[in-house]
């Protein structure tokens, strides 16, 4: 029973405070009254009876308030006076306050501007049912038809198994016309099952029905949602409307709900409009390596298990796919995968940010501590306990922690929608990045922990001294303590810093390194549009004239454009550099290769005559395409300079016959490297063909102009329109846009990496001044001693330019360390730079020790200037 | 600051539950019971008797109700509680070998 009374007790204190405080007021009343009877009783004047009892009840607010600290009713009561008074505080120190809360909200709105983007693309789980039961298999580069057939049919790992033709090349690009301007959406073609796998359902209509995805049902089309918003208005009677795709008639099933956004999951960067069934025939098994495979594992399977199976299938499977080899990965890894360690590399350089900005706000409490010591002093001499002025400072710091942090907020609103739409940057559901509860409470718990931390060193300091002792001494006098305490957060400060600028540095000088890489072309001037008449239109695959049809139809527009005024050059590619890249298998003639793993692979390139003099891609040797090889002359074949050496030694290239893309052609020129899958990656075998020879129907039109790409673009779509009016034309691109595109993740981590560097810096000067100012000031004394003495004021601004020194050197060695360890992480964001190069460690360290001696000789330079004799009679 | 002076560190609380354990008493009666009875020796800060007080609530070996004095007035009255009883005896067997031990050192002294 006794603890249930004391909880009771306890609880009422807590709760009832207004009563209890009204009863201890009643009850010392009670007695002073009691006490002025008895004493009137014995003769004294009403006057002197009051005097007297007071005197001998003692201090009433004191009694007071050690009666309340025995009752401990003083939680929440004392929270909200203390923050009363921190408010009070704050405000009478507005500079102390502002530079405080700046410091906080750069720390703070850092953070939490980068938790919101990998709260969202890592930590959230995809949108799917059960996601964790999901898994990507994948081959190199992707699965074929009949290999995932075979899946199909023999594997037990998993509930189901679908597929999706994302198609890498064209993007799954199809031509719809009948309706307005013709226009090119993008699609996506899935299995019947995937979307009932991963749990989606239509949020208008329906998806696919069983059956559906066979050859020769009535073709139907799900929408995506922004696609029915952009096209239909959100109009639910877009169900049941035909839609002409390519020429064929579909149509519309249903629209998927906004939450399912499939590009931002399965191919980032792009967008998809349309789901049409994924139509296993006969055709589809004569094309390459082309599906992406999710499967639900069964209960109970492991990823491990799944990967067992699939190598042991993928033997079986060897006579139909030679180079099959299965990689199981849990879907959220394959996704996430490639932008976990640079998000979370990101989110650790705001870390330190963050504990920069608390080592500041620690030496500025420290600083103002020592001023408040007698404050305290007092406070503690009428009666308020240790642990409750600790808890009172500890107000102090959470109210400036969440003031840094409301501030903070500000720049995040602004920095997250600006994250949110960067146009180029292929990082999987960057669209979903926003600032929600989650990240608001996040930042939340991330001000109160450094509200904590940068509260703990100050408080402790109290905690630990005689509360007393400032009283006596007057203020004067510190430990060397105090000293070393703040020297700490000094050399802590530069070894933070440090790390964050070697990561920095070591980024901005791989951008840089790249961005004098020779790609190989010159873009400057070079516009793009893709133009694709589609599957059929100029007859099937295998109709004789198919070739020769989509050739006359290019012509035409290469001639129109060509006369357009402000154009140089134009040509035609099926593949951009940087953009697109398909790999064949090419046999040297006069060889032989055991297997496809020994046959040489080459990426094909089908180009028209000029394409070289667009690009401005060079001839080393022999001669480019003319006009005069078309399709009846005989094949013809550039190679580039890699290919030439990998595949002839570079010796009597010219002349030399291969097979390429089912074609013997005769190599007649030798052209310059072109980087073509990235541009920190060397080129590989590259092979032009002619289009005249090999043509395809997904062809990017290259424009050579002096023209601004918004004045070209109407003229270019009028001379594509001239020869056929329902054409529709991809967007128009710069090639300086495809390369910043393939730049802008480095881009990204870079700008955050050097803009966290350059706040880390800022932070770290101005702590590192701070700290040094305090020491000047405290040592004021001693260097008018030493200049009484006879010291020079060179030999003052030594000695703390010196003591500043000391400590950036421990900081820089600290931080040395630090960086050789943890800049690894930025692996494969390196380029042309080796984590521990000693050029860039040298140079971050140079730049630190500069601003530490800046910040210790300005105030050293103010003592050394001061009279003695001021300086004697100081304090 | 504020305990009363020359009163052995502790022996404020025994003090109290000894003067309540006949009968419920309020503050003031309290402070006049230990002045009464010590012959006005032990010299008590008035007011330094009510954090103690509340303490002993708190821990629960007394117990505080709001009643009326002889005189027809409202006045909180403390009287003690089980637990309060036994930790009374407890603190008095302490009291009584400290003192007798203190008694026969300082006793051996003069002799």
């Amino acid at each position: 029973m006794r603890w249930a009374d004391k909880l009771l007790l306890r609880l009422r204190s807590l709760l009832r405070q207004h009563a209890v405080e009204h009863e201890l007021d009643a009850e010392l009343r009670f007695h002073l009254e009691q006490q002025i009877a008895e004493d009137l009783a014995a003769g004294m004047s009403p006057e002197e009876a009051r005097v007297a009892a007071q005197r001998k009840i003692g201090g009433l607010v004191q009694i007071k308030e050690e009666c309340r600290e025995e009752r401990r009713l003083d939680l929440i009561e004392n929270c909200v006076r203390d923050l009363r008074y921190a408010l009070r505080l704050l405000g009478r120190n507005p500079s102390f306050t502002a530079v405080a809360v700046m410091t906080l909200a750069m720390g703070i709105g850092a953070n939490t501007a980068i938790f919101s983007v990998v709260r969202s693309i890592v930590f959230h789980p995809l949108p799917f049912r059960n996601p964790e039961r999901l898994v990507w298999i994948r081959d190199d580069p992707s699965v074929l038809s009949v290999t995932f057939q075979s899946w199909r049919r023999m594997s037990n790992s998993f509930d189901a198994l679908a597929a999706f033709y994302n198609d890498f090349f064209t993007y799954g690009a199809v031509n719809w016309t009948g309706r307005g301007e013709p226009q090119r959406l993008s699609g996506v073609e899935v299995s019947q099952n995937l979307l009932p796998m991963l749990g989606v359902e239509a949020a208008v209509g329906r998806t696919f029905r069983p059956g559906e995805d066979q050859p020769g049902a009535p073709p139907v089309i799900v929408l995506s949602h922004g696609f029915w918003q952009r096209s239909f208005g959100s109009d639910p009677s877009a169900i049941g409307q035909v839609l002409t795709l390519n020429g064929r008639n579909f149509t519309v099933a249903g629209v998927l709900p906004a939450s399912f956004d499939f590009a931002a999951v399965f191919s980032p960067g792009a967008r998809v409009d349309i789901f049409t069934p994924l139509i296993l025939d006969k055709l589809s098994e004569e094309m390459s390596h082309y599906l992406g495979v999710i499967g639900r594992l069964r209960p109970g399977v492991t990823v491990a298990q799944a990967q067992s199976e699939m190598d042991a299938l993928g033997k079986q499977l060897k006579a139909v796919d030679p180079t099959l080899r299965a990689m199981v990965l849990p879907i959220h890894d394959a996704v996430v995968g490639e932008v976990r360690t640079p998000l979370l590399v990101l989110m650790s350089a705001a870390g330190f940010v963050l504990l920069i900005a608390c080592t500041n706000l620690a030496n500025l409490l420290l600083a103002r501590g020592t001023a408040r010591q007698r404050e305290i002093a007092v406070r503690s001499a009428l009666g308020a306990g240790q642990a409750r002025l600790v808890l009172q400072l500890l107000t102090e710091n959470m109210l400036l922690a969440l003031l840094g942090g409301a501030v903070g907020l500000l720049p995040a609103f602004w920095l997250v929608p600006f994250i949110r739409t960067l146009p180029n940057l292929p990082f999987p559901r960057l669209s979903q990045v926003r600032i929600d509860v989650g990240v608001l409470t996040f930042t939340v718990v991330a001000s109160i922990v450094t509200g904590i931390l940068f509260g703990l060193v100050p408080a402790a300091q109290l905690y630990g001294s005689a509360i007393t002792d400032p009283l006596k001494k007057g203020g004067r006098s510190l430990s060397a303590g105090k000293h070393r305490v703040r020297d700490l957060l000094v050399v802590a400060e530069v070894a933070l810093a440090l790390v964050l600028l070697a990561g920095a540095g070591l980024l901005i000088r791989s951008f840089w390194h790249l961005l004098q890489v020779n790609p190989g072309f010159r873009p400057e001037g070079v516009i793009a549009v893709g133009i694709d008449p589609g599957g059929q239109k100029y007859g099937w695959l295998r109709s004789p004239d198919r070739g020769r049809r989509l050739v006359r139809f290019f012509d035409e527009i290469r001639r129109n454009v060509a006369g357009i005024p402000g154009v140089e050059a134009v040509a035609l590619t099926d593949s951009l550099p940087l953009d697109r890249d398909r790999g064949f298998y090419i046999r040297p003639a006069g060889r032989t290769y055991r297997g496809l793993n020994e046959t040489p692979l080459a990426s094909i390139h089908v180009v028209t005559p000029d394409y070289f003099r667009v690009m401005g891609v060079s001839l080393k040797r022999g001669r480019t395409f003319m006009e005069q090889d078309t399709a009846d002359s005989a094949v013809v074949m550039l190679v580039n300079e890699t290919m030439s050496r990998k595949i002839w030694s570079g010796k009597d290239v010219l002349g030399q016959f291969a097979e390429i893309a089912g074609r013997k052609a005769q190599v007649v020129g030798i052209v310059g490297d072109v980087r073509h899958s990235a541009l920190d990656q060397q080129a590989g075998n590259e092979a032009y063909l002619l289009f005249a020879q090999y043509p395809y129907t997904f062809m990017d039109l290259v424009v050579r102009t002096t023209l601004e790409l918004g004045a070209l673009a109407p003229a270019i779509r009028k001379a594509v329109w001239a020869v056929d009016r329902d054409q529709p034309l991809a967007q128009f691109r710069t090639i300086q846009q495809i390369i910043d595109r393939t730049l802008s993740p480095r881009q990204f981590s870079m700008m955050l990496l050097g803009a966290f560097a350059g706040l880390a810096i800022v932070l770290a000067s101005v702590g590192t001044y701070g700290v040094m100012a305090y020491s000047v000031a405290q040592r004021t004394h001693e260097i008018g001693i030493r200049m009484a003495l006879g010291a020079e004021p060179v030999d003052a601004v030594c000695l703390v330019v010196g003591h500043g020194m000391t400590l950036a050197g421990i900081g820089i060695a600290v931080g040395l360390a630090g960086a050789l360890a943890l800049t690894r992480w930025l692996g494969s964001q390196l380029y042309g730079v080796r984590p521990a190069d000693p050029l860039n460690l040298l140079g971050v360290a140079a730049l630190l020790v500069s601003v530490v001696a800046l910040a210790s000789y300005m105030p050293a330079r103010r003592a050394s200037r001061v009279d003695p004799m001021v300086a004697l009679r100081y304090e | 600051m504020g305990k009363p002076s020359g009163l052995v560190q502790g022996t404020l609380d025994l003090l109290i539950l000894k003067t309540i354990s006949l009968e419920p008493k309020h503050g003031w009666a309290i402070v006049q019971r230990i002045q009464q009875v010590s012959a006005e020796v032990l010299q008590v800060q008035q007011g330094s008797l009510y954090p103690p007080l509340h303490r002993l609530e708190q821990q629960g070996w007394i117990k505080a109700h709001w009643s009326e004095t002889e005189g027809g007035r409202k006045a909180k009255f403390y009287s003690l509680t089980r637990a309060g009883r036994t930790q009374m005896e407890k603190e008095l067997a302490n009291w009584d070998r400290l003192s007798t031990a203190i008694n026969t050192v300082v006793q051996t002294n003069e002799a």
